[in-house]
Formats: structure tokens, C-alpha cells, sequence
């Protein structure tokens, strides 16, 4: 079969299932607009997070992998924009990703960023720093969205600092100066938000060292500056201190959805690829959807990327419906090619972390000496490279593949 | 309290048993007789039976040889102060100088008012005590008209004393007449000894100690040959089985040493090295001497190292290097008032050696270990980010080798690290894989310490029942290594567990 009719069986199978594409996404769409179309649920969440960061107190967002941080800020900072706007109040929300580097310092500079870019025009300290730092060897891609009177610049910087010291771009104390920029924006819109995302996908002395250097930063801002920060949790120890805790205002633990969540979840998703939105999952059927839930551990990343694979294969294989029998047999290719990408080492490591139950801290002897480690410190850089991925997923502290990984072993 | 007791009919209060444990370590662990003495003077219950067999327990329980010796030897002098009375025991131990020595009835109180004063400056550093007794011992009682006319060993005894103050003097002064006159009384004491006198070769070395602090002020090449003549005769006159013999030969050694330094000639190098090497062989494992040994054999091997390029001497001193730096943190450990400056010393020594990178470089286990001891002494001296580091780069090496006693020993100061560190997620990791090998070693003590490690930590991550659960594992560990100091400590956190613990419990957790 050539590949010009497999596209073609592809798309004329999403074209009668009333689809423009395959919409599920493992990560949110980053259109806030696209956004708002597809987020369903943490109404609890949201009512105690949106009067927090109104107010400019600190707001810390913790969950399990997978479970929705990044969707839930993404669309609060929406909300909070929006709602800012409607009471024509001004206010600047600087959302930072990923940044470069494992300290304060490069945490500082990244704020610098677009803290400068936006006030380079009214402050001279801010273009002489805006000046400096564009010429580093950092990769910058920003978003800004006005929304009223109310900016929301995203954030995300790749590459490295160190560029720029060798060229002699470096500016002196960078924390007064972000201090005084801070002021100066505050000055300028009222009120700063900054959300800053993915701290926790730094190494855990790293973030401890961040926030333990930043602490004076979180107190300060006299209820005019909030900080929105997301972090991991585990049930063995908490990754943040209690001496930190008490530098925000409210503490929100994202639960897993429920089934039926992701059920308005998968509906959403569908209604962005539909000519008409409806209330129904076709080409699945719900209870289908029910069983990906399951699957999926009711973890929000983990669901969707199911859903886009099976769709993906039904598509392929000019499924008319996705019902119980067509996905089990979807089910299974998923599972099977799946299983094809692992490495041997993963592919061992699942298969143990499975039959064991789980692998943690408190792993037993017999376990450690069937993966071949003496320490489960030695086995924690592998479980990191595996951290966030598909493969693994965290239940009470403790780490198991997904379901995608078949039952049989080869 | 029990003569007391025995005069008014009154039996004796019971003793405490571990209050009584402190006291027999106060009284073991003091620095000089004197203050031995005054343990025993203000604690009569040591000369009860109770402390009698607790020190045969303890003296038992000792692995070592030598320290079984020593809790011997003070549980012989409490023997003897119950028979002659605590002053008079101790002034037969201490007297000027030699055991069972009899000291005139005319010169006691100046002898003991010189002690005194001696013991008072090396507590506060008060010179004005220091000058107290350099006027008792040096002036007093040299020049008392009854000396001449005391009995002879008496006489050298109290020459050596004298020299002894006035050369802890001129450390303090720098004022060479102290000096000077020390040597004098010194040199007076050797020509005066019989040559089968037991006392001579320790008159020698203190002459010799003496010419070498005169060599160091003048440069004087005289002094410090003469300074390893008597060296020499020192320990050719000391027995083979002599505890003195590894001190004489390494004075011996570094007046050896010096002169290389000063002349470059081999042979005095290779015949340091000999003396030192006697002097480690010689040094029970657990002898606080043991280490300055050690560092000092390291720098001579080293010194021959750089004339000859030979790679076996790097290679072994950097071994006694390390053997000394971790000698000096086990005595960092119990020696609380020295804490620091032998923490110092231990980093400055292992500092030293992880700068040896030829013969590091192809001894990757040698180089952990040595990373492993300088991380241990950054941890102490609260420089955690390069303890981190330097421990970290040691746990790799351990665990690619599969050293397991050093790997779970490695992982548990990491841990306490992390924790410190407010790492908590680490700190907990790592003291789990350090308990989970010290249990496959069957290491009581490891278990027991890693135990409170987490209960410690589990209090402090609000875990309470976890860390009652630890904490009480870690206590039945130490009962049976029998271990009252950490059980006190366990108990401690116990108490505050249970507190924490105590909200839980009232909204209906199991306790």
C-alpha cells in the first residue's frame, strides 16, 4: 500500500467523523483563546486562585506529572487577564517557561527579560539592561497578548547565559536592578503577576536553592506583586519546605480528574476540529472514552495522548467508529509500537517496576539486585530521563509504567 | 557522700546509672591527672563498687588494646583511692613526675599550687597562672634550702617539672631566659640520671624538644644535631615495649627531618622515614598521638618523593595522609573542646593530598576516599555545597567499585546533608539506600544512626508517626550497642514526636 493512499484513507476517514484533524494534544494548546475552548473543571481551584493573585499574594500550584500545572496556570493567567480587564484595572502578567541555568541569578535574569523589553521605552535603566541582554545567546520566544489594559507576556528562553560574559555583557547586581525595575512596572501598571512554570523541572536542590534565594523577593511587593509558582509532590517528602510554604498565600493540589471531566475534556478537544461543536465523543463512544480514562489513571496528559494515538490509528485504518471492539484492537498496536521504541534497559526497568509494584525510595533488595543497582540513588538519573514522559507515572510516591506498555512481556 | 553516709547511719543515695556513666567518662576522658583528680574529688560516688564494675564493663567492652589499658589504669587509681585516700593517691600517680615517687612533706604545697596553676592556664590561658607556676616549680622549689638535701629522683623529677613550665612559657613569651633556663635544668637532670634509670630517656627526649625550639628561634646547626644525639639515646634507652617509645622516635624523626631540610642529606631523610614508620607500628589504632604520626610519615615520604620521583613513596604517603585525616575526624568526634581545630587539621591534610593528582589519578578508590574524608570535614565545618560535591564524586566511585561499607557511610552523610540542605526529598532517598545496606552489611551501628537520621527527618517534614516509628527502631539499636548518650538524644526526639503527634492522635489516629 503506498503512502499517498494511506494519507488519503487518513483523511477521508477524519472527514467522515466530521473532523479537520486529530486535535488531541499531550501538551495545552497554546492559543488562550484554543485554551479556553478546551479547559473543563477546576472551578474550586481557580475561585481560590484568581482573588489570591488579584490581591498580589504568592499562589503555589502542585500536582502529580501529567495532571494539568501547566494547562491550569496558562488558562488562570487567561482568566485573571480577562477579568482584570472587565474592571478596567491595569495589571502585567510576565509567565516564564523554561529558562536557562540552575540559580537565582539566571531566574532573575529571565525575569529581566521582558520586564525591560516593556519598559525600555519609559525607564533608561530598563533599555540599558533591555540592551544588554538581547545581545546573550539566549533563544527568546514570547507571546505577548493585551487584553484591556492588561499585558500577558510568555516567556520561554533556551541556550545558555554564559554567552554574554565573555563578550563583557554582564549587568551588576541584577537583583537590584530587577528590584527596581519591579517598582518602576508597578508604578507603571498597579500591579505585576509572574507565573513562573516548570521550577520544578529542575533538580530539587536547584529549586531549593532558587526559592531559598528568592524568599525576599516573594515577601516583597506590599500586596502589588503576586508570584504564581507550580511544583511536584510526592507522598514521601514534600519538595518544598514548610519554611517556604509559608511564602504563599494558598497552596492548591491539583487532584487527577474524574472520568467524567475527561469526558467534557475529549468533547472540548473534538469541538476545536469540528465544523459543528456537539456534545458527543464519535467517532468514540463513551464508554470507550470511560476505558482510556482508566488507562490514562485519570491523569489529564496521559489521556489525551491516548486519545490522539487511537484516533490516530482508527484513522489510519478506516475505523468507522471507535467502539469496545475496534479500540481493543487499537488498543493493541498503540501498545505494540509502543513497546517497539523502548530501549532494553527501559523496557527492563518497566517490566520490573511493574511486577514490583512500583519503584521508590523504599525499594526492596531483591528488586534493586534484579535491575543490577546496589542503590536506588544510582537508579535516579534514569528515572529522571524519564521524568514527565509517557512511559512512567507516580502513584503514591511511587513510580509504574503506563498502561501503554503491554501486559505481555517479550 | 558514702563517708558522709557511713557517719550519720545514713545508706548512700542509689546512683543513677547513667548520670554515673558521665561521670566515669568526665573522669577517663580528662585531659591531665589534675583534672582526673578533681573529678574524683567532687564525685565520691566514683570509688563505689557501682563504678567499679562499670569501668570493668567498659574497660571490656574496649576493642582496642590500648584502650582497654586505660580504663584499666583508672580503675586501678580509684582501687587506690580507696585505700589511701584521693589526694594521696594522685600525688603517688602524678607526684613531680614517676609513679609511687615520695614527694618531702616541705615541697608538697608549692608542687601542687604549681599544678594547679599550670592546669588553670591551659583551661583559660591565663598567663598570670602560667607565671604562678613557673614561680613555684622553677623558682620556689629549685631554690628551696631543703632541696639539696631531698631525696635524688625527687630532685631530677622536679628539674624536669620546672623545665617543662618554663618551656610552656617561652611558647607563650618568647622570652629565650625561660627557654634557656629550661634547657638548663634539663641538661642538669640527664647528667645527673643514673644510665639505667627509667626516668632518663624521658629527660632526653624533653632535652632534645628543647634544643629543637632553640634550633627553630636560632638556626643554630649545633643545637640540632645535639637535639638528635639525645633523641637518639632516648630511644635506644627506652624498652621495646615501652607506650613512650613511639613518641621519642617521633621526635626523633622530625629532629631528622630538620636537619635534611637543612643539609639535604639522604640519609637522615631515609632514616626519618624510619623512625616515623616505628612510631605508626608502634601506636595503638586508637591513640590520639597516632594521627600527627601519620601526617608527619606522609611528609617525609613525600620529602622523599620530590628527591627521588619514586611513585611508592607518593603512593604511601598519601595513604598516611588519609589514615591521618581520618584518624583526626574520629577524634573531632569525642574531643568536643577540639573539635574545630582538629576538623582543621583533618581538611588542611586531606586538602593537601586530593593536590596529588599522579598518583590519585590511577587510584580512582584512593581518590574517593580521600574526596570521601574532605567532604566529611566540609560537612562539619558547615561548608555543605562543597561537602555535597566532594561527597557525591566519592558515592559514584564507591558504588562503580561496589565498596559497600564506604558507599552506605558515603550515602548517609549525604543524606543528613540533603536534609540540612532542606534537600528533603535527597535527604530521604539517600538515607534509605544508606539503611538498606548497612542492613545487608548487618552494621548494628549504621543501622541505628541511619534510623535516627530518618526519624530526625521525618520530624521535620511533619511526619510524626513515621518518625516515631524510626525513632524508636533507632533506640532499640542503641540499647543494644548499649549507647545511653544517643538513646538520650533518641528520647529527645521521641518526646517531640509524640507531641507532634499528640493532635492526630486526638482526632483519632492510631497512636
Amino acid at each position: 500500500m503506498s503512502s499517498q493512499s494511506s494519507i488519503a484513507r487518513f483523511r477521508d476517514t477524519l472527514q467522515r467523523w466530521g473532523l479537520r484533524d486529530v486535535p488531541f494534544r499531550a501538551t495545552p494548546p497554546e492559543d488562550p483563546k484554543e485554551l479556553s475552548r478546551v479547559f473543563y473543571g477546576r472551578q474550586g481551584e481557580l475561585d481560590l486562585a484568581l482573588p489570591a493573585l488579584y490581591e498580589g499574594r504568592n499562589v503555589l500550584v502542585r500536582g502529580l506529572w501529567g495532571v494539568g500545572k501547566t494547562t491550569f496556570i496558562s488558562y488562570l493567567l487567561h482568566r485573571l487577564q480577562q477579568e482584570t480587564a472587565v474592571l478596567g484595572e491595569q495589571m502585567l502578567i510576565l509567565y516564564i517557561g523554561r529558562f536557562p541555568g540552575e540559580n537565582s541569578e539566571a531566574m532573575y535574569k529571565t525575569l529581566l527579560l521582558p520586564l525591560s523589553e516593556i519598559l525600555a521605552d519609559i525607564e533608561p535603566e530598563a533599555r540599558r539592561v533591555h540592551d544588554t541582554l538581547s545581545g546573550l545567546q539566549v533563544t527568546h520566544s514570547r507571546q505577548l497578548q493585551v487584553e484591556g489594559k492588561v499585558d500577558l507576556q510568555l516567556v520561554s528562553l533556551g541556550g545558555s547565559w554564559e554567552g554574554g560574559k565573555e563578550e563583557g555583557w554582564q549587568i551588576q547586581n541584577v537583583y537590584p536592578v530587577l528590584l527596581h525595575l519591579f517598582d518602576v512596572a508597578q508604578t507603571r501598571y498597579g500591579r505585576v503577576i509572574v507565573a513562573i512554570d516548570d521550577l520544578d523541572k529542575k533538580s530539587p536542590r536547584a529549586v531549593q536553592d532558587i526559592l531559598d534565594d528568592a524568599a525576599d523577593l516573594l515577601r516583597r511587593g506590599q500586596g502589588k506583586r503576586g508570584f504564581l509558582l507550580t511544583g511536584r509532590f510526592t507522598s514521601t517528602v514534600q519538595d518544598v519546605s514548610e519554611q517556604m510554604l509559608g511564602l504563599f498565600s494558598e497552596t492548591i493540589t491539583l487532584p487527577r480528574m474524574t472520568p467524567d471531566e475527561l469526558y467534557h475534556i475529549a468533547v472540548n478537544y473534538l469541538n476545536l476540529a469540528r465544523q459543528r461543536p456537539s456534545g458527543e465523543v464519535f467517532p468514540f463512544t463513551p464508554d470507550v472514552i470511560s476505558q482510556i480514562a482508566d488507562y490514562a489513571f485519570c491523569i489529564p496528559r496521559q489521556f489525551n495522548l491516548i486519545c490522539e494515538k487511537v484516533m490516530r490509528r482508527g484513522a489510519t485504518h478506516d475505523v468507522e467508529r471507535i467502539d469496545p471492539p475496534a479500540f481493543a484492537s487499537l488498543w493493541q498496536m498503540v501498545q505494540q509500537e509502543f513497546a517497539r521504541e523502548l530501549t532494553p534497559e527501559v523496557r527492563r526497568l518497566l517490566y520490573i517496576a511493574r511486577r514490583s509494584g512500583g519503584l521508590s525510595a523504599n525499594i526492596d533488595d531483591g528488586t534493586l539486585d534484579q535491575l543490577g543497582y546496589e542503590t536506588f540513588v544510582e537508579l535516579l538519573p534514569l528515572l529522571k530521563s524519564l521524568e514527565g514522559d509517557t512511559l512512567i507515572r507516580q502513584e503514591d510516591g511511587r513510580l509504574l509504567p503506563s498502561a501503554l506498555l503491554p501486559d505481555e512481556e517479550p | 557522700v558514702s563517708i558522709l553516709g557511713r557517719l550519720f547511719g545514713k545508706k548512700p543515695k542509689p546512683t543513677d546509672p547513667e548520670q554515673l556513666l558521665q561521670t566515669v567518662a568526665a573522669f577517663i576522658q580528662a585531659r591531665t591527672w589534675t583534672e582526673s583528680q578533681r573529678v574524683a574529688a567532687g564525685h565520691p560516688e566514683l570509688l563505689n563498687d557501682e563504678a567499679d564494675a562499670l569501668l570493668a564493663q567498659l574497660a571490656q567492652a574496649q576493642e582496642s588494646a590500648g584502650a582497654r589499658q586505660a580504663v584499666e589504669e583508672h580503675r586501678a587509681l580509684l582501687h587506690r583511692c580507696r585505700e589511701v585516700g584521693i589526694e594521696a593517691a594522685f600525688a603517688e600517680k602524678v607526684g613531680a613526675g614517676g609513679e609511687g615517687l615520695p614527694i618531702p612533706p616541705e615541697f608538697r604545697a608549692d608542687l601542687q599550687q604549681a599544678n594547679e596553676a599550670e592546669e588553670r592556664y591551659l583551661r583559660s590561658g591565663d598567663r598570670a597562672a602560667l607565671d604562678a607556676a613557673a614561680a613555684a616549680a622553677g623558682g620556689r622549689i629549685l631554690a628551696h634550702p631543703a632541696f639539696p638535701a631531698a631525696p635524688e629522683r625527687f630532685q631530677l623529677a622536679a628539674l624536669n617539672n620546672a623545665g617543662g613550665v618554663l618551656l610552656r612559657r617561652y611558647w607563650a613569651t618568647g622570652r629565650l631566659a625561660d627557654l634557656n633556663q629550661a634547657l638548663g635544668c634539663w641538661q642538669q637532670a640527664v647528667e645527673r640520671t643514673p644510665p639505667d634509670s627509667p626516668d632518663l630517656p624521658m629527660y632526653l627526649n624533653n632535652l632534645g624538644n628543647g634544643l629543637s625550639d632553640r634550633y627553630a628561634r636560632s638556626g643554630d646547626l649545633a643545637d640540632l644535631a645535639e637535639a638528635v644525639r639525645v633523641y637518639q639515646q632516648a630511644v635506644e634507652r627506652t624498652p621495646p615495649d615501652s607506650p613512650d617509645l613511639p613518641m621519642y622516635l617521633n621526635n626523633l624523626g622530625n629532629g631528622l627531618s630538620d636537619r635534611y631540610a637543612r643539609s639535604g642529606d639522604l640519609a637522615d631523610l631515609a632514616e626519618a622515614v624510619r623512625d616515623f614508620q616505628q612510631a605508626v607500628e608502634r601506636t595503638p589504632p586508637d591513640s590520639p598521638d597516632l594521627p600527627g604520626y601519620l601526617n608527619n610519615l606522609g611528609n617525609g615520604l613525600s620529602d622523599r618523593y620530590a628527591r627521588s620521583g619514586d611513585l611508592a613513596d607518593l603512593a604511601e604517603a598519601v595513604r598516611d595522609f588519609q589514615q591521618a585525616g581520618l584518624a583526626w575526624l574520629r577524634l573531632a568526634d569525642v574531643q568536643g573542646d577540639r573539635r574545630h581545630t582538629l576538623l582543621v587539621r583533618a581538611a588542611d591534610v586531606f586538602y593537601r593530598v586530593a593536590a596529588s593528582s599522579d598518583v590519585l589519578a590511577v587510584d580512582p578508590l584512593l581518590q574517593a576516599r580521600i574526596r570521601y574524608g574532605l567532604g566529611r570535614c566540609y560537612y562539619q565545618l558547615g561548608r555543605w555545597r562543597e561537602a555535597i560535591e566532594l561527597l557525591e564524586q566519592a558515592r559514584e566511585t564507591f558504588s562503580r567499585r561496589k565498596v559497600r561499607p564506604e558507599l552506605a557511610s558515603t550515602l548517609l552523610e549525604l543524606g543528613q546533608l540533603y536534609q540540612a540542605t532542606q534537600d528533603f526529598e535527597s535527604a530521604y532517598v539517600y538515607l534509605k539506600d544508606a539503611w538498606r545496606l548497612f542492613r545487608r552489611m548487618n552494621d548494628l551501628n549504621g543501622i541505628a544512626v541511619t534510623q535516627e537520621a530518618l526519624g530526625s527527618l521525618a520530624l521535620q517534614t511533619a511526619r510524626p508517626a513515621e518518625a516515631i516509628a524510626a525513632l524508636q527502631e533507632a533506640r532499640q539499636g542503641y540499647t543494644a550497642l548499649r549507647r545511653p548518650d544517643r538513646i538520650r538524644e533518641v528520647d529527645d526526639l521521641l518526646h517531640i514526636a509524640h507531641q507532634a503527634r499528640r493532635p492526630a492522635v486526638e482526632k483519632g489516629a492510631t497512636p
